[in-house]
């Protein structure tokens, strides 16, 4: 697949469409995963506009170097939380919204998603939201489209917010163990989470109330995100899965 | 008697009075107004061009009767409308096709406040400002802060997904929902709360402008108040020193907490309204604010800030600390839409965004636009995010001046979408820019844009004609919004 185009067509007339982000555990790996690495190439860094535009084929790493040149990145820390490998492509990180534990101070894929490119499941190509930090215009497929496991669509673009690099928190990438989950945590209950975790704790947001852990998920969580879990089958989620993929085609 | 015209929905005309008795026996007579003064009183929001009335307007005092309405307009096949407290300035609140207008006035109970969780659960139609009023003794408010807090409503405020002057670092509606609760189209009660696990459908119905489902109850996050907040207004001789300074804060990675602008059409409408006065020289004022819990990083920050003032020759820098001084220096900001307000017989007050670094260019380009349209304007805007309101004023009994306004309007709009902006960074969609849809998006987007309203929304009753142009029987009766006003 040399364009955009070209994987469009393929959609389309394919009844069956794998794309899992390369390395990831979170979507079980699958050795027919669709190759976008001959894809084009667009990294267009605004760093006046603290902005980029860009492939999400490309890795996280990748764009994270060439936005440091000019003096940009994106406040994506890595840690245990990721599990994700740094060199895995930005459509795992946008397809699994995947935390991180900096979000109680810069937000997440939803804050930081200004607008996306789509090829749909029937072939056609969207674009939704705009290059400007702020915008109300339509509806925002862009915000559904992030954590569908790639079930909505391909995100082939993006067009992201950026931070200045002064900024930057260090985080040290650390392969995540299996069971790993995060799960968002009321303040009124994170001195009992952090008792009952114990070292089972494998970090903790104070700003957001997130945690990250492995075995049992301590009460009153608002919400937990298990490692590798499907898509939850409530009655919105069926429907806009009939909907934009009514053949079920998409991973 | 209504217009028979007026009566779309099923195509009956007798429709009107037992349209109101039916709501009548389903929430008590003093929940349903159908006098024409009253029905007048719901033809529009805040922006009057279009007008179109109701047939009915009922004022709900609970999520059930909210839901026993939707089931009624439902089983009738009569087309309902959600309405706040009308301050929209896009024409969301309008009964396109006439039929129910469901006002949120009686939803205005605060129903629990929890600052150790830091959330506030209300209902829909309670004001933005009381929510920040109920919580200021824990330390907290509610972070969107749209010029018409004092009245806009959250439910309001959820379905434009509103800022304001302190969204630009603390972001927009979107960020502050935790959960909601929302009446769906088929009448059932469904709760949608921020998840990291599951489609972000959160994310879709804040900003849906009423399309979606009725919203009834919301909890918000709370934010607690920053300890330390150093406010400056700096004056400048022209605009592009002005908007380079912007561009060079936001460039320099300094996020303020506010970041406005006013250009000299604002300034010449405060002195003529209020007797205020600014510099003599003053071409331009910038108001930025610098928040913080850390003293030292807020004076770093204000500091580069006011390096950005001084490389760009600010005629004057004047700084607060406390909230005294502070509330003068946010005057000019506060007043300025009143004072424009009274410059002219009309205002109208646009809304578009742009990438920011190209703020300089396209205020030259307004005002090159104002000056070949001979029509005045003036500029007071969310500089920071690159968000625009330019506001002119012209003479609405002269349709010269009119068509004017309404041309030049639209070239800003299409240079901000040249400059790869949006049409609207906040007033939304509504009615009135619902053509200039078709220019930010191609038809392919906006069937898929369909799609995402179609998982809550796949019919044609709830707020119909709004947000997406070419829905069924919108056209032929634009026609009649249109031109009831100019
Ligand atoms: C002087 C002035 C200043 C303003 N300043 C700002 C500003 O700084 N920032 C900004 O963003 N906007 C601003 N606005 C625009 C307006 O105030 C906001 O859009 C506000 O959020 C609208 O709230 P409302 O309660 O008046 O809603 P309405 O005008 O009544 O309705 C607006 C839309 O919301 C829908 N709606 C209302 N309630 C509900 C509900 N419960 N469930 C589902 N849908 C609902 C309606 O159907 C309609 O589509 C301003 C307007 C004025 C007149």
């Amino acid at each position: 697949m040399k364009s955009i185009a070209e994987l469009a067509e393929r959609v389309r007339l394919t009844d069956r469409v794998q794309t899992h982000p390369m390395g990831s555990r979170f979507l079980e790996g699958s050795p027919e995963a669709w190759d976008f690495s001959a894809l084009p190439t667009v990294l267009i860094a605004y760093p006046a506009d603290q902005v980029v535009t860009v492939s999400t084929h490309l890795s996280l790493d990748e764009i994270q170097s060439e936005l440091n040149r000019t003096g940009q990145w994106i406040p994506f820390v890595p840690g245990v939380a990721t599990g994700l490998p740094d060199h895995a492509s930005l459509r795992g990180f946008l397809d699994t919204r995947l935390p991180h534990p900096a979000v109680g101070t810069f937000g997440s894929w939803r804050d930081w998603v200004l607008g996306a490119t789509v090829v749909l499941a029937s072939g056609e190509v969207v674009k939704s939201g705009c290059r400007a930090v702020k915008s109300v215009a339509g509806f925002d497929l862009h915000k559904l489209v992030l954590g569908a496991r790639g079930k909505l669509g391909i995100i082939t673009e993006v067009h992201l917010r950026t931070w200045p690099l002064a900024s930057r928190v260090e985080g040290e990438s650390r392969t995540a163990p299996h069971g790993l989950w995060v799960a968002q945590c009321p303040f009124s209950r994170v001195d009992a989470w952090r008792e009952a975790l114990g070292d089972r704790c494998l970090e903790h947001d104070a700003l957001s109330g997130q945690f990250w852990g492995t075995g049992e998920v301590p009460a009153g969580a608002d919400w937990v995100w298990h490692e590798g879990q499907p898509l939850p089958e409530d009655r919105w989620t069926r429907r806009a899965l009939e909907l934009f993929d009514p053949t079920g085609k998409l991973n | 008697m209504a217009d028979p015209a007026l009566v779309v929905w099923m195509g009956q005309t007798e429709g009107v009075s037992s349209l109101a008795a039916d709501l009548a026996r389903i929430l008590g007579e003093n929940a349903v107004l159908h006098e024409d003064a009253a029905l007048r009183a719901y033809d529009c929001d805040a922006y009057t061009v279009d007008r179109s009335k109701p047939q009915a307007v009922v004022l709900p005092s609970s999520t059930e009767e909210v839901a026993k309405i939707v089931r009624y307009c439902v089983g009738a096949g009569v087309p309902y409308t959600v309405r706040g407290a009308g301050t929209g300035l896009s024409g969301g609140a309008l009964a396109a096709l006439g039929g129910v207008t469901l006002s949120t006035k009686r939803l205005n109970k605060i129903l629990s406040v929890d600052p150790e969780n830091r959330r506030l659960t209300a209902e829909a139609g309670v004001a933005n400002k009381r929510i920040s009023d109920v919580v200021r003794p824990y330390g907290l408010h509610f972070a969107p802060d749209p010029s018409s807090q004092t009245v806009s409503t959250l439910g309001g405020n959820i379905a434009e997904n509103s800022g304001g002057p302190h969204t630009l670092k603390m972001g927009v509606t979107v960020q502050h929902i935790h959960a909601l609760k929302m009446v769906t189209v088929d009448g059932e009660i469904e709760e949608f709360a921020l998840r990291g696990d599951g489609l972000d459908f959160l994310g879709v119905i804040v900003g849906s402008e009423g399309t979606m489902g009725v919203v009834t109850e919301a909890t918000v996050r709370l934010t607690p108040s920053p300890k330390h907040v150093i406010t400056a207004l700096a004056s400048f001789a022209n605009v592009r020193d002005a908007t380079e300074s912007v561009a060079a804060i936001i460039a320099s990675g300094t996020l303020p907490a506010a970041l406005e602008m006013m250009d000299k059409g604002v300034l010449g409408a405060l002195k003529a309204a209020f007797g205020l006065e600014y510099h003599p020289a003053a071409a331009a004022l910038l108001l930025v604010e610098c928040d913080g819990d850390d003293a030292q990083a807020v004076e770093a920050e204000m500091q580069a800030v006011r390096q950005a003032f001084g490389r760009h020759a600010a005629l004057e820098v004047q700084i607060a600390e406390d909230d005294a001084a502070r509330a003068k220096l946010w005057v000019a900001r506060k007043k300025g839409v009143g004072a424009m307000g009274r410059l002219a017989p009309s205002i109208v007050t646009h809304d578009g965004v742009i990438p920011r670094s190209e703020l300089p260019e396209m205020l030259e380009f307004i005002y090159a636009e104002a000056s070949a349209a001979g029509l005045g304007v003036a500029n007071l805007f969310h500089a920071g995010d690159g968000n625009l309101h330019p506001c002119f004023y012209f003479d609405d009994r002269d349709p010269g001046q009119v068509e004017r306004v309404i041309e030049t309007g639209e070239r800003i709009m299409r240079r901000c979408l040249e400059l790869g902006g949006s049409v609207t960074g906040e007033h939304g969609i509504g009615v009135e820019k619902i053509d200039l849809m078709s220019e930010m998006f191609s038809p392919a987007d906006l069937a898929v844009q369909g799609l995402v309203k179609s998982i809550f929304n796949p019919g044609d009753l709830c707020n119909p004609c709004k947000v997406l142009p070419n829905q069924k029987s919108c056209a032929e009766h634009r026609k009649r919004w249109r031109g009831v006003a100019w």
